[in-house]
């Protein structure tokens, strides 16, 4: 069994998304998928999955190595069932990660991108609560809230790493997953011990202009 | 293959034999993914005015050309590079077409192809650009140029010392090759008349120093306690059993304090840099005789093995490996304050008479072949006996071809060739440091055995 760096995006496609936003996180995936298949040690450790939220949530694509993903097709339309997703992504996780046994090494933590337009329109509280507390799966996560409906302190009951995207542009979408393959391909370099997990955070590269960190 | 064996049969059916490696996923280079070719639904709720200028792709998008026959709305990108076909009546027709006369202008029909899919990369070995020891630790350290000048990416080196024998090898991972970045495995031993003192230490990855971290903590290590040994020698052959190991356990914990201390007071603060840019682990084996004793004793900071094989041909390892529930989560490391005291309770004895050979591993080689108390015997194995071509062992680890005998003089390039194995995901820097009775036990049926209580 080899050691895989398991990433999930949580992609939110409610109906604000729908148009260019929608077109450019698909355009996003597939920059992703394309810059980690450039790096060899992405190649060989990185699994994506991708888990898609608007009425309703759903894993589009699962926990899938780099060489074998194909980014998916999405639509928008809908409300945010971001507690859906949230429980999504926990019930996945439980699945899909493997732990450390007395048998074989477990996968390194897994790293969540959660992208987001708006405020949830389902019951997330106690979803985002599990996750906040490192239940049942620990994990990095990282919630990046996009345009000016977004409500960040709903995100900081999430994750304490928070990032906003201020517009919605093509440009800031590909930047953003263009920084996402960085903290995928520097996650995955760390092939020896990161000394900060356990301080329980990642090491994320700065975050490029037009993003900006929620203290 | 499952090797687990029962206790106290011996076996010799350690090795599978060759073994395909596992399949690689396949990607079907014919598969295509066709976008749909229909309107959006309409958003029922959250709608937004999106004004929809030209949607933004990627630079290679082919110009919107009039009159596509394409029914798709405005918001499906052209993403793919290569889609458009025709812009003008086309009288380079379609093969198929061939055999029809061309008397209508034909409407250009853009085809959407999938995009090119990526091809995976392969691995690359770079030489480092940055110089081995940075300019300003120079000064602090005064070795550091002349070991800058002996860095080798992949080393080796043996000894033949009173009644032991030690041979190493060191190797840069993949990982560290393919980003021009040095090896940031170490290590070292000293030797005395009646003593050893081996160290093994790994830079922690992401600490920009690390590799001087290794560097100096195994030379300094097993320098000053060589020193120590050569300073208390009449005193330590006075002693009985238990004074000696408590002697020589404490000395081991109070050198590694005072290698914490001196990086925190001195090497840090003197060159600008924080203590845990040069983190590291630390395996530690201390081995002496005296005129009525003989003690060894292992102590450890951070992750890395050590594995244990007796004269009854059982091997498992020694050592919890520090890591969390998730791989990479070590607890502690040299310089870290809480240094010493993990290495105080990490302390181990172990039982000379009974030893045949002992193997001190960085993580680099402890988990490709994890778990190692089951896997050390196929180390073992693998080291003692040679393995005559290429095959796939039992702890799922590949090697390409045959490799000699390491017990033998020049087995250090045996040894080197068996640290190149392959397994997938496993790319970090590996160590591994065999001490082993000389000469060595001949025909030993090396099996699986557990840790002894």
């Amino acid at each position: 069994m080899i050691r895989r760096l398991p990433v999930y995006i949580l992609a939110d496609c409610s109906g604000s998304m729908s148009g260019d936003p929608i077109e450019a996180v698909k355009q996003g995936i597939r920059l992703l998928h394309s810059n980690l298949m450039s790096d060899p040690s992405a190649v060989e450790s990185a699994y994506l999955s991708v888990i898609t939220f608007d009425s309703s949530a759903r894993q589009v694509v699962p926990l899938t190595e780099v060489a074998a993903f194909n980014p998916p097709d999405l639509q928008a339309s809908g409300t945010t069932a971001l507690g859906a997703a949230l429980k999504l992504l926990i019930d996945c996780m439980s699945t899909e990660v493997r732990r450390t046994t007395g048998d074989q090494k477990g996968d390194w933590k897994p790293l969540v991108f959660l992208l987001t337009d708006g405020n949830p329109t389902d019951s997330w509280q106690s979803y985002a609560s599990q996750i906040k507390q490192n239940k049942p799966t620990p994990a990095n996560i990282i919630a990046v809230g996009c345009g000016d409906g977004v409500d960040t302190s709903i995100l900081k009951q999430i994750t304490e790493q928070v990032l906003l995207l201020k517009d919605m542009s093509g440009d800031s979408f590909a930047a953003f997953f263009k920084w996402v393959s960085s903290t995928v391909t520097i996650t995955s370099a760390k092939c020896g011990a990161a000394p900060d997990a356990a301080a329980g955070g990642v090491a994320l590269p700065p975050p490029p202009v037009g993003i900006t960190i929620v203290p | 293959m499952n090797t687990d064996t029962p206790e106290g049969k011996p076996t010799t059916a350690l090795v599978a034999p060759d073994s395909a490696p596992p399949a690689k996923a396949v990607v079907d280079p014919s598969e295509s993914r066709t976008e749909p070719i229909e309107p959006n639904s309409l958003p029922t709720q959250d709608v937004r005015q999106i004004p929809s200028p030209a949607p933004e792709v990627s630079p290679a998008s082919p110009p919107q050309i009039g009159a596509p026959a394409k029914e798709a709305p405005e918001s499906e990108p052209k993403e793919d590079t290569a889609s458009v076909v025709a812009a003008q009546p086309n009288t380079e027709a379609s093969p198929t077409s061939a055999a029809i006369t061309n008397t209508l202008p034909i409407a250009p029909v853009v085809i959407p192809t999938p995009p090119p899919k990526p091809k995976p990369a392969t691995w690359e070995e770079k030489k480092p650009e940055e110089p081995w020891c940075p300019e300003v630790l120079i000064p602090l350290l005064p070795w550091a140029q002349q070991a800058q000048a002996d860095y080798e990416h992949n080393d080796t080196k043996e000894l033949r010392h009173a009644g032991w024998r030690l041979v190493a090898a060191t190797r840069r991972g993949r990982m560290h090759a393919h980003n021009a970045e040095h090896r940031e495995d170490a290590f070292a031993w000293e030797a005395g008349d009646d003593f050893l003192v081996v160290a093994v230490s790994d830079g922690a990855g992401s600490c920009e120093w690390s590799r001087i971290g290794s560097a100096t903590t195994t030379r300094e290590i097993t320098g000053r306690l060589r020193d120590w040994f050569l300073a208390e020698r009449a005193n330590l052959a006075k002693l009985d059993f238990a004074d000696l190991k408590n002697m020589i356990g404490h000395q081991m914990v109070l050198t590694i304090h005072d290698i914490v201390k001196w990086f925190i007071d001195e090497l840090a603060p003197k060159s600008g840099a924080k203590p845990k840019d040069f983190r590291c682990t630390l395996l530690l084996t201390v081995w002496c005789r005296t005129e009525k004793q003989e003690v060894l004793l292992t102590t450890q900071v951070g992750d890395g093995f050590f594995g244990l094989l007796r004269r009854d041909g059982s091997a498992t390892r020694h050592g919890e490996s520090d890591s969390g529930e998730f791989s990479g989560e070590v607890t502690s490391f040299i310089p870290d304050t809480n240094a010493p005291e993990h290495s105080q309770k990490a302390i181990k004895s172990h039982r000379v008479a009974d030893l045949e050979a002992m193997l001190l591993c960085s993580d680099g080689v402890e988990d490709p072949f994890y778990p190692l108390d089951k896997n050390s015997a196929v180390i073992f194995h693998e080291l003692y006996h040679n393995l005559p071509g290429a095959v796939t062992n039992n702890a799922g680890v590949k090697h390409n071809s045959a490799i000699g005998s390491v017990l033998d003089k020049d087995g250090a390039d045996a040894l080197a060739a068996w640290l190149g194995f392959e397994k997938k995901g496993e790319n970090d820097d590996r160590t591994i440091v065999l001490l082993h009775r000389d000469p060595p036990a001949p025909n030993i049926r090396i099996r699986s055995a557990a840790p002894a209580a």
